[in-house]
């Protein structure tokens, strides 16, 4: 299992969880299987297919090269973050 | 009794034997600059060539009722009117990014040329292309409009009420929870949060909380927004322009004009400052549309007066920040509440604001909510650490305090709880290994800090920033000629020296001179994507291209020798710029020498480099600062300056120092002068270099500057940015140091004589 951490915003719809555990191989797959448990936060995450602009994901605290596609390992944890261009973060991180 | 504890992370490696990185060659765009034949934007001229005007709102918010273009296309002379209606329709409104910002599509379509209403005075609403500048002025009087004026809202916290008037009545407030259901004025609601801020709070000895407010401020880049474009007959559109990014200005075009990407193509001109203020378009869409209308290319410069009210300044910020501390020093909880202006479209940096203000820290409990709020004012760009300086303001001297109250002194309380290796911030991230303990304790033993300062009315502050910086993408090639030159095709363009700093790395890991590289900047027909010059990316992620690139040379090198050699590649060795036979000790070729023997051997030989590096590394600072006041006028005086910085590896070290003190120099004038004087009609009061006060040479001591080095474990040559976080601690080291000067708290800058004064009590 890996463990998500959920920005503060979105912890209301996880019933106030600050991390959660789930099952998955990629960083898309993990939040799949974590929308398909509290679908009010996979509203919040997707846009349809598409991931919603606006966030970004780190592993064990690095930003993730391939977003969406990053492969993860049992352990670790995927911290959804907001997006910054030109500085922490990058929206196209998602990509 | 307070222990301070050294962090546990990995010691500092020493420095490898460099023999190019660490020199101080001179820049490969020196001459021609200094000589005046270097090309910029408004140097263009070609046949046939018309010049653009622009027509611009008198008034800060209004509707427009009606634009009459009819006796302005009618002077002689003019060969093309447009106005919104000769944008194109956008059926979308995605986000596009810019690398340093961004914004929605339709926001962007709206602030090149206005449609339903103006948003800010200097809006653009129409604009004419004539024979000459003089006739498309001219016709600009022409232009008759009908506005409907409207109440401007210019205070950020004004805006946010319920009852201010809306900009927008289709802006609702977006965050990750979701949507408002009413419109507003504040466009963006962000939230960082890490542990338990109450049970911080109940744990802190000592709290203070404090209002801190800064005011818009422009990037003072000297070269003005210019843009020249052809429309060809078959839809091809070339443009000529200063810009931070050939492929962000492409990308640009091509969503607002619906042009495929592949017909436009983008030359960047020499560029005369940017700071971020130089990525998004604002003249070259509009040259376009009159060249498609007239056949034939538009140049079109602003005035100063267009760059200050029309192009993007930063956010004016309100910052509320309460934080507590154990009576051991050690910071235990903060709490922010964060409003950044964002001009008429949201675009203030408030994310990176909201995960820089605290960044120097290690602070266990932490909330921060942040405000992107739309004001009547000109949609806000990006400027050097976008967001982050007015947010060092507010915490840096909320952090002298603190350290005051529990009795140490403003470093030893920095360091005791500087974040380090492992830190994890209230944004989510977790820090790589960082500089910032280095900067802190580099500072506490300068000579600086140890030197007396005993005058009356002479104060000594410090602060500290982090800027994380960026890594992006980056494109180039470098080509082996047969004379042993290599000439190095980048598509960064070059605002703070890239050229040169792209050349050391490629010299260094080729092992040839410097000189033996021609780096030069291409257009977006001649080289793969590259993100924009800005996040202080281009030395890294460009050099990180350059690294790629001569390994691949290196492989093609080595393939040649063995070809001639009649060995295995395994048998080859390079180094420094020498291909020796490890088999036969009289095998022996220079790079030069092999060079010459490239297309005899297999044919030219060339290296390129993609990389999308994301491991960059933050970068930090502590500076210190002594001021003296004039208690009778109120003035401000630096007497000495030194600017402490993690640069990772320092590659040339006179462009890294000249890229601190500017930070400084631009930091120092925020602090102290700089402001966007509006009048209650939103009508822009100093919209000109002669009153809006930038600081001068007679205003800042030679800056000095201590380089600490502390290389970043992921790039190559240890490189991070090093551009943006010099602006950063300024502010609230100059307020620090005032107050230590006056006894005195200032929480509003600028910190010119009259507040100066009002502060002392000296006039109300």
């Amino acid at each position: 299992m890996v463990k998500v951490w959920i920005p503060a915003l979105l912890r209301p719809l996880v019933n106030g969880q600050v991390k959660l555990a789930v099952e998955g191989s990629t960083v898309r797959e993990a939040l799949h299987n974590l929308s398909t448990t509290y679908p009010n936060l996979g509203a919040r995450l997707w846009d349809g297919q598409h991931l919603r602009p606006g966030l970004a994901f780190a592993i064990n605290g690095q930003i993730a090269p391939l977003g969406l596609s990053q492969t993860i390992n049992t352990d670790d944890e995927v911290e959804i973050l907001p997006a910054i261009g030109g500085g922490t973060l990058s929206p196209a991180s998602h990509r | 009794m307070i222990i301070e504890e050294k962090p546990r992370q990995q010691e500092t490696p020493a420095k490898p034997a460099y023999k190019v990185i660490g020199t101080r060659p001179v820049r490969p765009d020196g001459v021609e600059k200094v000589i005046g034949r270097a090309k910029y934007g408004a140097d263009i001229d070609l046949p046939g060539m018309l010049y653009g005007k622009v027509l611009r709102s008198p008034v800060a918010h209004a509707y427009i009722r009606s634009i009459d273009t009819s006796a302005a296309e009618k002077l002689p002379g003019v060969k093309a009117v447009v106005t919104s209606a000769d944008l194109p329709r956008l059926s979308s409104n995605e986000y596009i990014d810019m690398g340093e910002g961004g914004g929605q599509l339709q926001d962007l379509h709206d602030n090149i040329l206005a449609s339903r209403k103006v948003l800010y005075k200097g809006h653009a609403i129409a604009s004419v292309a004539a024979t000459n500048p003089h006739i498309a002025e001219e016709a600009l009087s022409l232009i008759k409009l009908d506005l409907e004026e409207l109440p401007p809202v210019l205070d950020p916290l004004e805006a946010m009420r319920e009852d201010a008037p809306l900009l927008d009545d289709q802006r609702y407030t977006e965050s990750l929870a979701g949507r408002s259901s009413k419109p507003s004025n504040i466009a963006r609601h962000a939230q960082h949060a890490i542990g338990d801020i109450e049970a911080g709070f109940a744990q802190a000895d000592v709290i203070v909380e404090r209002e801190y407010r800064t005011s818009m401020v422009h990037q003072g880049y000297i070269e003005p927004q210019n843009g020249t474009a052809l429309w060809d007959a078959d839809d091809h559109i070339t443009v000529w322009t200063s810009t931070q990014g050939a492929f962000s200005v492409r990308a640009e075009l091509s969503k607002l004009l619906l042009v495929p990407l592949a017909q436009i193509r983008v030359i960047p001109m020499e560029i005369g400052g940017g700071f971020g203020g130089k990525i998004a378009v604002y003249l070259e869409p509009v040259a376009a549309l009159l060249s498609r209308k007239a056949g034939r290319p538009v140049k079109m410069t602003m005035t100063r007066a267009e760059v200050l009210e029309a192009t993007g300044p930063t956010s004016g910020t309100y910052i509320k920040l309460k934080m507590g501390a154990k009576k051991d020093g050690r910071l235990i909880a903060a709490q922010a509440y964060m409003v950044y202006e964002s001009g008429a479209y949201p675009s203030s940096p408030l994310g990176a604001g909201m995960s820089c203000m605290l960044g120097p820290y290690d602070i266990p409990n932490v909330l921060i909510d942040g405000y992107d709020v739309v004001v009547n004012k000109p949609r806000t760009a990006a400027y050097r650490a976008p967001g982050a300086p007015a947010a060092a303001f507010a915490a840096e001297s909320l952090v002298d305090e603190l350290a005051g109250k529990v009795g140490l002194d403003p470093l030893t309380f920095r360091r005791i709880n500087a974040s380090k290796l492992g830190t994890r911030l209230a944004n989510g991230n977790v820090l790589p290994r960082v500089g910032n303990y280095e900067c802190i304790t580099a500072a506490m033993e300068s000579e600086h800090w140890n030197a007396p300062l005993s005058a009356p009315w002479r104060g000594r502050g410090v602060a500290s920033g982090v800027w994380y910086n960026w890594g992006g993408l980056s494109s180039l090639t470098a080509s082996v000629n047969a004379d042993g030159s290599v000439t190095l095709t980048e598509g960064s363009t070059d605002i703070g020296g890239s050229r040169a700093t792209a050349a050391m790395q490629l010299a260094e890991a080729l092992g040839i001179p410097y000189e033996s590289i021609h780096p030069f900047v291409a257009d977006t027909d001649n080289i793969g994507y590259n993100d924009v010059t800005g996040g202080s990316r281009t030395t890294f992620a460009t050099g990180w291209a350059v690294y790629e690139a001569a390994q691949q040379i290196k492989r093609q090198l080595i393939e040649r020798a063995a070809r001639l050699w009649e060995c295995s590649e395994t048998d080859v060795d390079y180094t420094n710029g020498v291909l020796t036979c490890k088999t036969n000790p009289d095998l022996r070729l220079s790079f030069k020498e092999m060079a010459e023997k490239a297309h005899s051997t297999g044919g030219t030989i060339v290296g390129c480099g993609n990389p999308s590096p994301k491991q960059f590394g933050p970068a930090f600072a502590t500076h210190i600062v002594d001021v003296e006041v004039d208690p009778e006028t109120g003035k401000v005086q630096i007497l000495r300056y030194t600017a402490i910085q993690d640069v990772g590896t320092a590659i040339h070290p006179s462009y890294v120092e000249g890229q601190i003190q500017g930070g400084v120099a631009q930091g120092v004038g925020w602090a102290l002068n700089e402001v966007y004087d509006y009048d209650e009609q939103g009508r822009l009061r100093n919209a000109s270099l002669l009153d809006y006060r930038q600081p001068t040479t007679l205003d800042l001591p030679m800056i000095d500057t201590i380089l600490v080095e502390v290389p970043n474990p992921t790039h190559p040559y240890g490189v991070r940015g090093v551009g943006e976080v010099p602006i950063v601690p300024p502010l609230a080291a100059v307020a620090n140091a005032i107050a230590h000067a006056t006894g005195q708290r200032f929480l509003k800058l600028p910190l010119n004589p009259d507040a100066v004064l009002r502060g002392l009590g000296k006039i109300k």
